[in-house]
């Protein structure tokens, strides 16, 4: 009796430390599928997975990349999504610093609108949001797994099953795209305003 | 370092992938060189953007019963 007792509250324990992570899970969810039902019922069916497979989480590892995992695969089965580099994304024509190299020649020419200081916080605004949304799937993770859930190469490596290069790779490729489609949401929103000649920036 | 030795490091550091010796180069580097620091700073705040922008506020996460 004592060691069913002792069983029960390492489940619960087990159980609490998972839900702890409920948030990210559906940021994710949200960020992946583009809808809040969708991404709540990813996270429900993930954590019933959790309840069901608690007994193969080993002791000592990752919970947060388990769970990751979890959901990943949840999404790719409900979905039939599959999540691989696309071959037509066209990457290699941004260049490194990107961003920083345009708003410093519009500011140069006169075309730049936003104050000094902030720039970036300025020049951003939500645009953050549909440009994170409008990358491919297997851009898009990566960049959430880095940038929001702060997981390192090696756990992004463990959830996605991909070695660590491979997590770099798409890693760097998706914020050179996300930085040419923030310039491109900056200008379609005004941020930048045509030079005095009347060609555009 | 060199700035094309800081700049190819550049996401690692970013991303706290890097050892301390590492790190430490690249933060003297940074520290003294006016056009990297200028730089690493834009990339930073990028990301923190990033972060900021695309996370969602705890009250508007729906609970999971």
């Amino acid at each position: 009796m004592k060691d069913f007792d002792n069983q029960e509250s390492k489940i619960n324990e087990f159980e609490a430390a998972a839900l702890e992570h409920i948030d990210s899970l559906f940021n994710f969810g949200m960020r992946m599928t583009g809808n809040r039902e969708a991404a709540e019922d990813l996270v429900q069916e993930t954590y019933l997975k959790v309840h069901r497979f608690s007994h193969t989480f080993k002791d000592g590892s990752n919970l947060k990349a388990w769970l990751f995992k979890i959901l990943r695969n949840t999404f790719i089965n409900t979905f039939r999504k599959k999540i691989k580099e696309p071959k037509s994304v066209h990457y290699d024509e941004v260049e490194d610093f990107f961003l920083f190299n345009k708003i410093k020649t519009a500011k140069k020419e006169g075309g730049y609108v936003s104050g000094e200081s902030s720039d970036v916080y300025e020049f951003l605004e939500d645009e953050v949001k549909n440009a994170v949304n409008g990358l491919p799937l297997a851009f898009r993770e990566v960049v959430l797994y880095s940038d929001i859930e702060d997981l390192s190469y090696g756990e992004i490596s463990e959830i996605v099953g991909c070695p660590i290069g491979t997590v770099k790779s798409r890693l760097f490729r998706a914020r050179k795209l996300l930085q040419k489609s923030l310039w491109n949401y900056a200008n379609e929103r005004g941020y930048l305003k045509e030079r005095q000649e009347g060609r555009e920036i | 370092m060199t700035c094309k030795e800081a700049i190819e490091q550049l996401n690692e550091f970013l991303d706290n992938e890097l050892d301390d010796a590492n790190y430490s180069k690249i933060r003297q580097h940074i520290d003294t060189c006016h056009k990297c620091c200028e730089k690493f700073e834009f990339e930073q705040s990028i990301k923190k953007v990033i972060r900021e922008r695309t996370e969602l506020h705890c009250e508007s996460v729906g609970r999971v019963e």
